[in-house]
């Protein structure tokens, strides 16, 4: 796990969330670079999976590793399963369920630094 | 498509969302307490799995809609209702029945009082729908 990059995964899809949920108080489905800005958060999160998988071949344990693993899963589905169901609803209630996904985000990567702390 | 203000759709959609994620979520947890450590906790961890059921079927009805779903909806709602404030409760008073968090303990805080606040929502939006 890299902590820079988990900060700034934390930063920009509060961020990202916090525009999404701006779209719907606005009575307004996402607009295409509320999309854009959602991919970018979800490559954030591949690229710490990523680096998650490789500390983990590499010998690295964490502390709690079967819920270390669940969350990484979950963590790493989650933004892609909440857009397509937004894009199903494409209303302001479309914009909520992408903007509370995306602040959720930033909650599962916190449970997974919290969860990480190498022992090896 | 049943119009606008069917269950499955707007809001619904995104308590369909908000169950889902709860389903996996205890049902996540659920899975690793029972795999890992069932002796410590037996019935937190078996609660958590229930609980990820109904959080399940819940969703399945909201996605359904029609009568059935609404029911079937209304059920879960209600279990999960009576539930999170039972467990909530047994958690204040006696914390050794649990001795290992669930979603419900302590009303939900662990999960910012969601469970809490779900069911109610559920239910309000189950109202506010037009019966079909």
């Amino acid at each position: 796990m890299n902590n820079g990059l988990a900060v700034a995964i934390m930063v920009a899809s509060l961020l990202v969330g916090g525009a999404c949920l701006a779209a719907a108080a606005r009575n307004r489905w996402l607009d295409q670079w509320h999309l854009i800005a959602l991919g970018v958060v979800e490559l954030g999160v591949l690229a710490q999976t990523v680096v998650a998988v490789i500390a983990l071949i590499g010998g690295d344990r964490p502390v709690e590793l079967a819920t270390f693993i669940g969350y990484l899963i979950v963590t790493t589905l989650f933004l892609p399963a909440a857009v397509g169901l937004s894009i199903l609803e494409p209303t302001r209630w479309g914009s909520v369920i992408a903007g509370s996904a995306s602040i959720v985000v930033a909650i599962l990567m916190l449970r997974l630094l919290q969860t990480w702390t190498p022992l090896r | 498509m049943t119009g606008p203000r069917a269950i499955n759709s707007g809001p619904g959609r995104v308590l369909v969302g908000l169950y889902g994620l709860f389903a996996l979520s205890a049902g996540a947890r659920a899975g690793v307490q029972i795999a890992t450590k069932f002796h410590v906790a037996p019935l937190a961890y078996v609660l958590s799995a229930v609980s990820a059921a109904i959080y399940l079927v819940a969703m399945i009805g909201l996605i359904r809609g029609g009568r059935g779903g609404r029911r079937l909806a209304i059920a879960c709602c209600s279990v999960e209702l009576i539930g999170v404030l039972a467990v909530g409760t047994l958690t204040l008073i006696d914390s050794s029945a649990f001795p290992d968090a669930t979603v419900w303990s302590d009303f939900g805080r662990g999960y910012g009082f969601v469970p809490l606040v779900l069911p109610v929502l559920g239910l309000l939006w189950l109202r506010a729908t037009p019966q079909p």
